[in-house]
């Protein structure tokens, strides 16, 4: 033993020593931590190993899950809240996964809004672009799947709305839905192919990507800061400040999902009725600026808006690499920022109007619930559609509290043709009093305050 | 050593035989592991090629063998289409001549593995010639619900105010085509039912 070298050194050298004479460990370890990153280490760029992080921990708490779900109509609602009232602790895994999830979309939406603006998408680094946007399809698939799986009301209308979304494609949609389905109805054979899509096919694929991106990573090497200046003046290896930088930013991260997951329960509403369907549903809110936008589309440009703006958006991501040969700056690339911004602008338009939209209704409940129960035992449905939800035949009702006093209302209820000549509506034959309760909830039909 | 066998090849084969631009150095191990073909003779290139190809056909034979019935098997039970089931409707004598009643069946269908029950209901009457009209409960217009107006002796849809006579014919409105029949057989003094779902809004009577 030489001086100055305490036993457990020497125990870890020799430990390292024998694995390292079999399996030539060394190199490979300085490989892996010496890769250089041009301009130094950054917090901005901890994002890529944030998003690495919750989808580790979604798959460990995803595991977990498994240990006590049962993915069939008849046990899938039971089972998550077996999970969720009996298992030990099962109220915080099931948020650790639950809110992991949010966190890793907005850690995805970070991740790729710093590649955006520091044009790191540039050549050479299209391929590792191109397989990020894959890896967000996925992980878009994987929160589309997994909302299905506690089997409750939210889910199984959720879920509905979704696939036949997909139904109203031209030609192939009802094929399409068919195959998502796993038939002509939601059931069973829906719920058992969401589980082995959201816990066998997603994972596989998601890890292979992963592989892929970190691959081509370090075929590439990090872009490093859009300065050329600034990325030439110094180069500093992955370890160990990128690695600590990343950590302490992983540490932070972990310990506000676990904070939320331990204070607010998981949403679970009632079992899935699929009789029950005045059931409005709402999507998770990374789709909800989507489902947002519909409300405002006019029902002719509807089936274009369902299937193409979704189309014509992917599209765009997957172009976004190889148009503009402009260098990486963001003040040389005038039309993508600008792009950026405006998409981004609109999604946190949407977000915020749904939001305020949800405020209201909470506040507007009560006799307003009432008319919405007579709105739908009178077959309203049948003609009118609300926020998407019944038949486009009559006028669109979303807004029709934006358009319409109370008197107008009732004089139309009774006789339609008198106040719109020509009009194909029936008049509503209920007591005066489901009148005024059928008109409080048309009222309360508004875009704002 | 058997005749057929090439004979084994020394890297001074090689150096021979390369192009000059590529200028190999090359020694025995190093021909062995290289896989591009570079500097191999104009044989060896042809030969690997061949392998090539055998690989990839192989590797196309195992893919097409997986994605063939994995496809089948995923997609196919998803087309199926549920054929309609003759349904109790309960006792004949319920029914009046002329006079529609809404009637309830129990449904039982498959829901992949699990047999599911919901009651649906229809329109029935006795004909006066003996027979039993059944009539879906599902406006041909745009599949709203119908009702019978017995002081007027019609069928009126509340949506669009189609008209329907007693035995289904469009009287006035939008209705494409007359109120669906069931299929009915009477059993014993009980009245069996075959409840189809046809699609709405146009002139044929297309089951779904």
């Amino acid at each position: 033993m030489s001086d100055g070298l305490k036993p457990e050194d020497v125990t870890g050298v020799s430990r390292r020593g024998w694995l390292d004479e079999r399996l030539n460990l060394a190199p490979l370890i300085r490989r892996l931590l010496d890769e250089p990153i041009p301009g130094g280490a950054s917090w901005i760029y901890v994002f890529g190993s944030v998003t690495l992080f919750l989808f580790v921990n979604q798959a460990i708490t995803g595991m977990f899950l498994a240990l006590y779900y049962a993915p069939t109509p008849d046990s899938a609602y039971a089972s998550v809240r077996f999970i969720q009232d009996a298992v030990s602790l099962g109220g915080f895994v099931r948020g650790l996964h639950h809110w992991g999830a949010s966190a890793m979309m907005v850690a995805i939406g970070l991740h790729m809004l710093q590649t955006y603006l520091y044009g790191a998408y540039k050549p050479p680094r299209e391929p590792m672009w191109t397989v990020g946007v894959l890896l967000l399809l996925l992980m878009l698939a994987f929160g589309f799947t997994g909302y299905l799986l506690p089997w409750d009301q939210r889910a199984y209308w959720a879920t509905q709305v979704g696939v036949n979304m997909l139904g109203t494609i031209p030609w192939v949609g009802e094929t399409m839905a068919r195959v998502v389905r796993g038939g002509e109805e939601m059931g069973a054979l829906t719920l058992s192919r969401f589980f082995a899509v959201h816990v066998l096919f997603l994972p596989a694929a998601v890890g292979l990507l992963i592989a892929l991106h970190l691959f081509i990573l370090r075929r590439v090497g990090p872009a490093g800061p859009f300065d050329e200046a600034r990325a030439g003046a110094q180069r500093e290896p992955f370890y160990p400040r990128q690695v600590f930088m990343d950590a302490v930013v992983i540490l932070a991260v972990f310990l506000a999902v676990a904070i939320v997951a331990a204070r607010v329960p998981s949403p679970l509403a009632d079992l899935a009725d699929p009789s029950a369907s005045s059931f409005v549903p709402k999507p998770e809110w990374y789709f909800l600026f989507f489902y947002q936008l519909l409300k405002f589309v006019p029902g002719r440009w509807e089936a274009f808006a369902i299937v193409g703006l979704p189309v014509l958006l992917i599209g765009v991501l997957f172009a976004v690499p190889f148009l503009g040969r402009g260098g990486r700056r963001p003040a040389q690339r005038p039309v993508a920022i600008g792009a950026g911004v405006l998409f981004l602008t609109v999604v946190f338009f949407l977000i915020a109007d749904s939001i305020r939209e949800d405020r209201l209704l909470a506040a507007g409940a009560g006799r307003t619930d009432h008319g919405k129960i007579l709105y739908e035992q009178l077959g309203c449905g049948g003609c009118h559609r609300i926020r998407g939800v019944g038949r486009a035949v009559g006028p669109d009702l979303s807004y029709v509290g934006d358009a319409r006093d109370r008197d107008w209302l009732i004089r139309h209820f009774k006789d339609p043709q008198a106040v719109v000549p020509g009009s194909i509506m029936p008049a509503v034959n209920a007591p005066q009093e489901d009148l005024d309760t059928l008109t409080a909830y048309m009222l309360s039909l508004k875009k704002g305050p | 050593m058997s005749p057929e066998m090439p004979p084994a090849r020394k890297a001074s084969d090689y150096d021979q035989t390369a192009p000059p631009e590529l200028e190999l150095e090359v020694d025995a191990t190093e021909v062995v592991m290289d896989s591009t073909g570079r500097g191999f003779p104009q044989e060896e290139i042809g030969r690997r090629r061949f392998f090539k190809r055998l690989i990839g056909l192989i590797a196309g034979v195992v893919a097409l063998g997986w994605a063939v019935p994995l496809l089948v098997y995923g997609i196919r039970p998803t087309l199926r289409r549920r054929s309609p089931e003759w349904l109790d409707a309960g006792a004949l004598g319920q029914l009046a001549v002329n006079q529609p009643r809404e009637l309830d069946v129990v449904v039982s269908r498959r829901d992949g593995w699990r047999q599911v029950t919901a009651v649906k209901s229809f329109w029935a009457y006795r004909t006066p010639d003996g027979g039993v009209m059944a009539l879906s409960p599902i406006c041909p217009h745009l599949g709203c619900a119908y009702n019978w107006r017995d002081a007027e002796g019609r069928f009126v849809c509340p949506c669009h105010m189609s008209v329907f006579a007693l035995d289904g014919a469009v009287l006035s409105g939008p209705a494409p085509r007359p109120l669906d029949a069931f299929d009915v057989r009477v059993e014993n003094g009980r009245l069996f039912v075959l409840p189809q779902e046809f699609k709405a809004g146009v002139a044929a009577k297309i089951p779904l």
